[in-house]
């Protein structure tokens, strides 16, 4: 894999030690713990943790979408594209101001999120959603803005253009209005692209299809994009690099066959053996992760996931890991990496699970 | 052509095998149908038919719209049905019912909803909630003991007996859907519907629950109509699963069979749709895309065919052939 070679490699996205927190009545929620991320031009980021992780908040701050209880602790975030002159420019996402975050917003940095039928207005046509952003950013207008219009509806493969161009987000399936969503995204030719779970309300059959059209455009226009989403089966369609996060840290981050094939931190252990097998013969019992995910009101000692942890050790509760190399595009935050730790090998269950994986020479029923 | 369709299904020669052991819920050529406005009518369930034997796992999937929450819905009896039979434990359920036949229906099979935050009611404490079916069949029944009965469910469930009065809100989505599974398992029923009852969990929590429910099913020997849109999970939990579409069952069999063998195209374009935890093989993977309308494929044609003794689908003989070459 090419991708490896970070001398070729563009950089467009570079979150460091993001901390974020939110005021509640009930104290205050510390939802992201300090988060590097980093999005390289034409692949593929996948963030994989449970609801309340903080995968969400992490990149609603790209996006500068903030709520009025939100409180930014410290980070930055910053992000570097070619602005309309042709110029190089390089901006802080995080201290940038509203008015210069609305120039940024669907024109460079585009996001799809979960439901399509609440993010598009029922009151609209498709053409005219179609076209704000188009207007506002590009100044196209007349002919010109139609034949985009057209065009972006091809991209995203939707048949009959012209009709569809003038109906109603409920006169469209579910499918369908999440490639409106997408071609609205894709409009201004953004370089970076944020999914936040773009498949999770759709049905299988309709998901596949939707990954499809996403990869197929990261090949067409080379957009980088952030995926979101709770489901490892999708990560292993479109990612390159998985980033594992629990507990409003990242705490396994590496590319997909690393983290596929070759787990480090007892968290992805878990994740990956929760997942029941679809090819393998039916297990008698599925693994799960004890307990529940902790309260970020309270204030987390040591290792988050410890609790949890049936192989914890004595310092996971005392200390927080630092992240340990495995090699140059692979890190886990666990002491267990940690050269004095014992040794502890990933379950047997999840191992063979992964000795099948990789024998399998599964590609559907073609 | 609805009369062939029954005969095959009393005929089938698992259903003669295993008539030693009588199902604990038959449904027979159920027909759902919705009048919407403008004088339409939604065929959401058009003709199906389906044993459950007690103590088994049956998993019903399809994609939204397929109509598999209506079937459970209907098989409950929270809709009018349409037309065709239904016997649950003996009893003819589908007509009007009696009193006798109510009381016996409404304990022995309860049902586990969705969205868990939906079906709790939010101003209720939860051992009022959890002991709902105890104060309707039992009314007399003495504090100590409603408690206790309440407190011995919640421990099975995986609850602590001190949470009994709290409410929904101060628990996890987790802890929600398991005060669900103790309200419809306080009554010892004999058959629990779960419609989509993990498919808002996360993926940990979903493992745990799914657990749980089977070591119930060994301890209680309840029967499960798992209705669910997630394959993989079915596959883990059911002996049997049907697979619906447009409100008909076009594939039908034991759970291994159906996943190793599945043999109409809609059956396999949702198994090669499910994506596989293997990033090397998944990216270059094209799942099969199925139409139904471009296929040409009219289920209303279809007759039940046997592949193996258990092992069904819907098709013409034509397309029969053409799909087991």
């Amino acid at each position: 894999m090419d991708a490896h070679n970070s001398s070729t490699r563009e950089r467009i996205l570079k979150m460091r030690d993001v901390r974020i927190s939110f005021n509640t009545a009930n104290g205050v929620v510390h939802a992201v713990r300090g988060v590097n991320l980093d999005v390289y031009r034409g692949e593929t980021v996948a963030i994989v943790g449970e609801s309340g992780s903080g995968k969400s908040v992490t990149v609603k701050q790209v996006m500068g979408i903030r709520s009025h209880n939100e409180v930014i602790e410290g980070g930055s975030a910053e992000f570097i594209y070619t602005d309309e002159k042709g110029e190089r420019r390089i901006v802080d996402l995080i201290s940038l101001s509203d008015g210069e975050m609305t120039k940024l917003k669907g024109n460079h940095i585009a996001m799809v999120f979960q439901d399509p039928l609440t993010s598009l207005d029922p009151t609209m046509t498709i053409e005219r959603q179609l076209a704000e952003g188009i207007t506002y950013h590009q100044h196209l207008v007349g002919k010109a803005l139609h034949e985009r219009c057209v065009e972006l509806l091809d991209l995203v493969g939707i048949t009959d253009v012209e009709a569809r161009l003038k109906s109603y987000p409920h006169q469209l399936s579910g499918g369908m209005r999440q490639r409106v969503v997408i071609a609205i995204a894709l409009s201004c030719n953004p370089e970076l692209l944020i999914c936040d779970e773009p498949t999770t309300a759709l049905d299988v059959t309709i998901q596949a299809r939707i990954l499809e059209l996403i990869l197929e455009i990261q090949r067409k226009t080379h957009v980088a994009v952030i995926f979101i989403t709770h489901n490892l089966g999708v990560v292993a369609k479109v990612a390159d690099y998985v980033n594992v996060m629990y507990a409003g840290k990242i705490v396994e981050a590496g590319t997909s066959e690393d983290i596929f094939f070759d787990p480090r931190h007892p968290y992805t252990w878990g994740l990956l053996s929760s997942m029941p097998s679809v090819l393998s013969k039916t297990e008698a019992r599925l693994y799960t992760i004890k307990g529940n995910p902790p309260n970020m009101l309270n204030e987390i000692v040591g290792d988050a996931f410890a609790p949890r942890n049936p192989f914890a050790l004595e310092i996971d509760f005392e200390k927080e890991p630092p992240c340990f190399d495995v090699n140059n595009h692979h890190w886990a935050a666990t002491w267990l990496l940690d050269g004095r730790a014992p040794k502890i090998e990933m379950p047997e269950q999840l191992r063979v699970r992964i000795a099948q994986l990789k024998g399998s020479e599964d590609i559907g029923y073609e | 052509m609805n009369d062939s369709k029954a005969a095959v299904t009393a005929d089938m020669p698992h259903t003669v095998k295993m008539t030693e052991k009588q199902p604990i819920l038959s449904v027979r050529n159920l027909k759902q149908y919705f009048k919407i406005p403008g004088g339409n009518v939604v065929k959401a369930v058009d003709d199906i038919s389906f044993d459950i034997m007690p103590g088994e796992t049956f998993g019903l999937v399809g994609e939204s719209g397929s109509g598999k929450s209506t079937t459970g819905r209907a098989v409950i009896r929270l809709d009018e049905i349409t037309a065709g039979s239904i016997t649950f434990d003996g009893d003819d359920i589908s007509g009007k019912l009696n009193c006798d036949v109510t009381g016996r229906l409404r304990s022995n099979m309860s049902m586990v909803f969705q969205d868990p935050m939906a079906s709790l009611n939010p101003y209720r404490k939860i051992i009022d909630t959890i002991a709902t079916g105890l104060d309707a069949h039992f009314p007399h029944m003495n504090k100590k003991e409603r408690e206790q009965r309440v407190y011995a469910i919640m421990d099975r469930v995986g609850l602590s007996s001190s949470q009994a009065n709290r409410y929904p809100s101060q628990f996890s989505g987790g802890q929600r859907q398991r005060v669900g599974l103790a309200r419809a398992l306080i009554m010892n029923p004999k058959l629990l519907i779960a419609d989509e009852a993990i498919s808002a969990l996360d993926v940990s929590i979903q493992a745990q629950v799914v657990n749980l429910m089977k070591d119930i099913q060994d301890e209680t020997g309840a029967a499960y109509l798992f209705i669910a849109h997630d394959l993989s999970m079915v596959r883990y939990i059911s002996k049997r699963i049907a697979v619906m579409h447009l409100g008909h069952i076009v594939e039908a069999g034991l759970t291994d069979e159906v996943f190793s063998h599945p043999v109409h195209p809609y059956t396999r374009a949702l198994i090669s749709a499910i994506p596989r935890c293997n990033p090397s093989t998944e990216r270059v993977r094209k799942p099969l895309v199925y139409d139904a309308e471009a296929s040409g494929i009219s289920y209303t044609e279809g007759t039940l065919h046997c592949v193996t003794e258990t092992h069904t689908i819907l098709a013409t003989q034509r397309q029969y052939e053409e799909w087991t070459k």
